[in-house]
């Protein structure tokens, strides 16, 4: 039985009201329209959360981060719900992972700037692909693209 | 001030706060990355302790640190030569060495206070990767308060 290829996913061209389980409890898809409130309300109680972290260590939160945070949820509406945390200079960080060879990881830095970190075990590649840089956040997806990351991190 | 540099067969800890632990108990790089005013990145040395008697390290290390340990947080173990394998393997050379602390304030010394060296600098791209490169090698995490 041959199946039909399937095209890649980008951050913008998933269909509204369509999900997708995948079975690993750390990375949950996001549907368009209606659940993208539902994902804000996850969020803004893991920041809250992160907030009350902050002031136990002392770590001032960058408010420019999680702005830009936001401003990423609110664009890239049919990227699978990240894990997020606080770095040390207090930047919010993002990130997709299923294990240590699948993994893709954002920091906001504010005015539109962020860092990403990549391991990734394509199949059929033998090395694990990684590697880091800084980015322009507009241009996160195509980042995605050019990565080959859209099975980890789009919905 | 020691400059030791550790054996490969040694270990060290470093404490990780209770959100840069994952929920299936690994280890996210951020917690390897400097702070803004860090030269070199504080662990401990598991070794200093057991080899000059004590028989409980992690005991000594939770007692003498001088950051506030917090119950959901973890020690992430790391061994020093793998950890330089892996580092050196997919970006440049790093040291181990040992910096041991005086008494101050209401601390007591901590001789087996050890910095990792040299690390990208705060915040950059680079940090993050290294951050991570260091995190693939933690071996296990133990509980930070008892």
């Amino acid at each position: 039985m041959t199946q039909a290829p399937q095209a890649k996913r980008t951050l913008k061209d998933r269909p509204p009201g369509q999900s997708e389980a995948n079975g690993d409890s750390s990375v949950q898809p996001v549907d368009g329209g209606g659940r993208v409130a539902e994902v804000e309300k996850v969020y803004r109680a893991q920041i809250g959360s992160l907030r009350e972290e902050a002031e136990l260590e002392n770590i001032a939160i960058n408010e420019s981060s999680v702005s830009a945070f936001w401003s990423f949820v609110k664009t890239a509406t049919n990227v699978r719900v990240a894990d997020i945390f606080i770095a040390e200079s207090g930047d919010l960080s993002a990130e997709w992972r299923t294990g240590p060879e699948n993994h893709f990881e954002l920091r906001f830095l504010g005015e539109n700037r962020v860092n990403y970190v990549y391991f990734v075990q394509h199949p059929g590649e033998a090395n694990m692909s990684q590697g880091y840089g800084v980015e322009d956040q507009s241009r996160v997806g195509k980042l995605i693209d050019a990565l080959d990351l859209q099975t980890l991190v789009c919905a | 001030m020691t400059n030791l540099d550790l054996p490969d067969a040694d270990h060290v800890v470093r404490y990780v706060r209770p959100s840069l632990v994952r929920s299936d108990g690994s280890v996210r790089g951020a917690a390897f990355g400097l702070r803004n005013d860090e030269v070199g990145l504080s662990v401990n040395w598991v070794e200093y302790w057991s080899n000059t008697g004590f028989v409980d390290p992690i005991g000594e290390i939770r007692s003498r640190s001088r950051i506030n340990l917090r119950r959901n947080g973890r020690f992430g173990r790391l061994n020093v030569g793998a950890t330089k394998t892996q580092v050196a393997a997919n970006w440049a050379p790093i040291r181990f060495v040992n910096m041991p602390l005086e008494v101050a304030d209401q601390h007591d010394a901590d001789p087996s206070h050890t910095e990792i060296t040299p690390l990208p600098a705060y915040r950059s791209p680079e940090a993050d990767f290294v951050g991570n490169l260091i995190a693939r090698s933690v071996t296990n995490v133990i509980a930070a308060v008892n």
